[in-house]
Formats: structure tokens, C-alpha cells, sequence
């Protein structure tokens, strides 16, 4: 639908982002709870790598390496994984409304996408930041000793986070096509935990399931930033990413158009 | 009691109405129970590259694992409306139970068994199985020793349940629930699947005082491994039960009775 032009348009999703961070102030003193668990979390993670490292790290990977490398994955999850569920489209289609999401006048997959930047602004600062800073003390920081590492992390963390939502975008329109949305998110989160590499390095996974999970679009969300921050990868840990950014986003306007069709089939 | 009866027939009718869908049931049991392995699977992972952990092999962590999801899961298909209790307090619905002649947890929990829940104690049962069997046939246990740990899991539950209970009922003054969940269930559990010794020392003191989950299983099996503990550890799993228990519905009573309601 292009019946909005392209100042007007980038006006309207700036202002979507800014509410949805706006909405996110106003609920701070619970989502303290919740970053105090990621903190447990992370502390159990890193206790149990300590417990199976004591005689040796192994891999690329010394001890140090594994509680930064855990620690850096708990605070970025945040900004990666942690979204709302399917960006809001299974609620949206569990109650009808996404018939009235789909007929604005602004292209849904763009709406869907701009309005979870403003979450995304908001847990980078108000989650990740603090987590970082909490964990830091714990376990240290890594300074990155070639500069050009900063401009690596920077663009490895964009497309992660990019990724994240395009995952979240196609499995919340997936319930167009499947009976029980609840699988299609447990499925996602179930695939994240396995592949993504946030506890475990993706090539430490045994057999067949390192190459697998290194080439998945997870392994963008966490294994490959934190391989850039711990610099034991270079710019070629940016080449995943950046293939799933693109590939992802073909299939997510694809699949908008499959769904707006049969929204208007079903006469919704 | 006439509770326990009303409780049974509404858990019955809840049952044979899910039962309707025999198929569905049985898929999402079975999805549910893959998912949840990703767990185990992970733990798998690093077990083979590590072949211990904390002076703990991976048959022995299997036991953990397998005691603690199978207490969780029970938990979790018995008491769901509990995991997601906010929802009663921010609806207005709670309401609606006060003013019935029954005890209001009871009605909460005939009120939906989430049986597909069962896929987790299914895939837990199932390391558990595989790993009491490497551990029978290594002569390092017993029989008597499977069903004890068996019984503990059973009664892990109820540990599993104290918690979650009074979780929620931190609901009836701040109105939510749910994320305090992830705070008190998810990581508790999660690090109830690995031996307590590796923690920092505030942890394993979290862990075995106010959110007790070293009780559930590393207290007991601790003992019955030889790795530590006497006899006294496996009592302290129903004695950890009775007090969490305890505690817990008292709390649970205490905030009905100062609960304010949305004013409808």
C-alpha cells in the first residue's frame, strides 16, 4: 500500500518506535525483577562453565574467554531474542485485529518492525546497559586491542538485532498458516537455546550440529557478535549475518504478501 | 473431604474434556517433550567435551536433570492457572472465586490441568531412566535407590508448588506475578539441573533457603551418590516439602485476606 509518501512515512515510524519506548518507561520498577533474574542466570551459567573448565578451557576458548563470552550473550539476549512474542502478531491474530492491522495505510511489515525499535531502544539501554555494567564487575571486561574490532561489534549487534526481529516477524505471521501458534514460538525459542550459541560456543556443539547451528540465522543473534567482542573472530564473522539479514527479509515481505492474500480470501 | 471430592470431579470433567482432542493431546505432548529435551541436549554438549563437572559425571547430572524436570513438570500440569496468576488479579477475575462456598486455591487449581505439560516429566524420565540404568549397571546404586529418588522427585513437586504459590500471591499487592516467576521458578530450576557445589556460595544459600530447589534433588542424591551428606538428607526432602508447603499457604491465606480488589 503506498498511499503514504516517504517523508510522511518515515515520520509515522519514528513516532511508532518512540511510543512503544515510551510505553517501556512506564513499567521500569518491574522490569528490574527481571534483570535481576538475567543476572542469576548469567551468574549460574558462568559457574557452571568455571565448574567444567577447572582443568583447562579448550578450543579458542580459556577460562576468562567462557564467563565474558556468557556474560556478553545474557545482556545481549535482551536485544535479540527477547521480544515480544511473534512482534505481537499471534495476540493480533488470535483477536482479529490484525485485519484492521493489515488494511492501514502503511506497509505492515515496516509498522510491525518500527514499533519493536522502540522496545529494542529500550532494552538496549535500560537492560542490556546494566547487565553489561553488572556483569563487567563479575567477570570483567574485554578490551578490544585492535580498533577496528569496535566498528565490527558495532555492525555484528545491528544485525543481530535485526535478525532477532525478522525471526520474530516470520514466526508470529506463521500463524496464518498453523493451528496452534503457542508451537511456532516455542519452537523459536527452542531453536535459539539450541543453536544460538548463548551458553554453549557454536563450535564447541558436537559432531554436525557445530556446522548446522554456525550457519543458522541464531548463531547471528549471539555466537558471532560475542566471537567479534571476545576478537576471536574478525569480518568474517559479519558473513552469516549478513546473508540472513538479506535472506530473512525476502522471506518476511514474502510471506507479509502470502498473509495479506489470504487475509482477504478469508474475508477477514 | 468434601473438597477433595469436589476437586477430583472438577479435575475429571477438565481431563475428559481435553480428552476430546486425543490427537492433539498426543502431539503436543510429544512436541512439548522435544522442545524441552534442547535442555539436556545442551547439557549433553558440554558433558562431552567436559566429562565433569564438579567431580559429577553425565549420568550422575542426568539423575539431577531428570528429578528436577520431572518435579517442575508436575508442577506445572497440576498448577497452571498459578504459573500465570496475575492474569486473575489484573482481570478482576479473582473475584469470582472468593465468592464461591470453596476454598479459592482449590478451585484455582481443578480449574485446568495442562496435561501436554507432561512432555517435560516424559523427557526427563527419560534421562533419568538412561542414566539410573548406566549408574545400576556401574554397581554405584540400587534399586531401593531408583524409587527413592523417584518418591523425592514426587515430592520435589510440592517444593516446586510452595514456590510458585508464593510467588503469586506477591500478585495480591503489586498485581504481578508472572515475571517474578522467571525470578523464583525458571532460574532456580535451571540451576537445580547441575550440582549445587559449583555455585558461588550466596547462590547455594539462595538455593537452599528461600527458593529451595537443592532439596528437590541434590540434597538426597548427594547421599545416595556417596558424595557427601548422611541419611538426615533424605529426610530433608518432605521435611523441606512440609515447610515449604506450610509457609506458602500461609502466605497464600494472608494475602487473600488484605487483597483489594479492582472495586467493580
Amino acid at each position: 500500500m503506498g498511499s503514504i509518501n516517504a517523508a510522511n512515512g518515515m515520520r509515522v515510524f519514528a513516532l511508532l518506535a518512540q511510543k512503544a519506548f515510551r510505553r517501556n518507561l512506564q513499567y521500569r520498577a518491574s522490569h528490574v525483577v527481571t534483570n535481576i533474574a538475567s543476572i542469576i542466570f548469567g551468574f549460574i551459567y558462568v559457574a557452571i562453565w568455571q565448574a567444567a573448565t577447572a582443568s583447562g578451557g579448550t578450543g579458542d576458548y580459556s577460562a576468562i574467554h567462557f564467563a565474558q563470552y556468557v556474560a556478553f550473550n545474557q545482556s545481549m539476549l535482551w536485544i535479540t531474542i527477547f521480544r515480544q512474542n511473534g512482534l505481537g502478531i499471534p495476540d493480533a491474530i488470535r483477536t482479529g485485529a490484525i485485519s484492521i492491522e493489515m488494511m492501514r495505510p502503511i506497509d505492515f511489515h515496516a509498522m510491525s518492525v518500527t514499533r519493536e525499535l522502540g522496545n529494542v531502544w529500550y532494552s538496549f539501554w535500560f537492560r542490556t546497559l546494566p547487565l553489561a555494567v553488572v556483569f563487567s564487575l563479575a567477570v570483567g571486561v574485554h578490551v578490544p586491542s585492535r580498533p577496528e574490532t569496535y566498528a565490527l561489534l558495532f555492525a555484528s549487534i545491528i544485525l543481530a538485532a535485526y535478525v532477532g526481529l525478522c525471526l520474530h516477524y516470520i514466526t508470529g505471521l506463521s500463524g496464518f498458516w498453523t493451528i496452534r501458534s503457542q508451537w511456532a514460538i516455542q519452537f523459536l525459542h527452542a531453536a535459539h537455546f539450541g543453536l544460538s550459541g548463548f551458553m554453549v560456543p557454536v563450535d564447541l556443539l558436537p559432531g554436525a550440529l557445530a556446522p548446522i547451528a554456525a550457519a543458522s540465522p541464531f548463531a547471528a543473534l549471539q555466537y558471532y557478535p560475542a566471537r567479534i567482542y571476545l576478537e576471536l573472530s574478525g569480518a568474517e564473522a559479519l558473513l552469516w549475518p549478513i546473508f540472513w539479514s538479506l535472506a530473512l527479509t525476502v522471506i518476511c515481505r514474502t510471506m507479509t504478501h502470502f498473509a495479506r492474500r489470504k487475509l482477504e480470501v478469508q474475508g477477514g | 473431604m468434601a473438597a477433595i471430592r469436589l476437586y477430583v470431579q472438577l479435575v475429571s470433567a477438565s481431563l475428559r474434556a481435553q480428552m476430546q482432542y486425543k490427537v492433539d493431546f498426543l502431539v503436543s505432548l510429544f512436541f512439548d517433550a522435544i522442545l524441552q529435551s534442547v535442555d539436556f541436549a545442551l547439557l549433553a554438549a558440554i558433558m562431552l567435551r567436559f566429562p565433569e563437572i564438579a567431580g559429577w559425571t553425565i549420568y550422575e547430572i542426568g539423575i539431577l536433570y531428570g528429578m528436577s524436570w520431572i518435579a517442575m513438570s508436575l508442577y506445572r500440569t497440576l498448577a497452571p492457572e498459578l504459573h500465570d496468576f496475575e492474569a486473575y488479579i489484573i482481570q478482576g477475575t479473582f473475584d469470582s472465586l472468593l465468592i464461591r462456598p470453596w476454598p479459592t486455591l482449590m478451585v484455582l487449581l481443578s480449574r485446568n490441568l495442562e496435561l501436554r505439560k507432561l512432555g517435560g516429566a516424559l523427557q526427563g524420565f527419560v534421562v533419568f531412566w538412561i542414566s539410573t540404568n548406566h549408574l545400576l549397571a556401574a554397581g554405584r546404586i540400587g534399586w531401593t535407590d531408583v524409587l527413592i529418588m523417584l518418591g523425592l522427585a514426587a515430592i520435589g513437586t510440592l517444593i516446586a508448588f510452595s514456590i510458585s504459590l508464593a510467588t503469586a500471591t506477591f500478585a495480591f499487592w503489586i498485581g504481578r506475578s508472572d515475571d517474578l516467576q522467571t525470578f523464583t521458578m525458571f532460574a532456580p530450576i535451571t540451576a537445580s539441573q547441575y550440582p549445587l557445589t559449583v555455585f558461588p556460595g550466596w547462590l547455594k544459600g539462595l538455593l537452599s533457603s528461600i527458593l529451595p530447589v537443592a532439596f528437590i534433588n541434590f540434597v538426597p542424591v548427594q547421599y545416595l551418590l556417596g558424595k557427601g551428606g548422611s541419611v538426615w538428607s533424605l529426610a530433608s526432602s518432605p521435611i523441606a516439602a512440609c515447610i515449604c508447603l506450610t509457609v506458602a499457604y500461609s502466605f497464600w491465606r494472608y494475602g487473600e485476606r488484605h487483597y483489594h480488589s479492582t472495586g467493580s
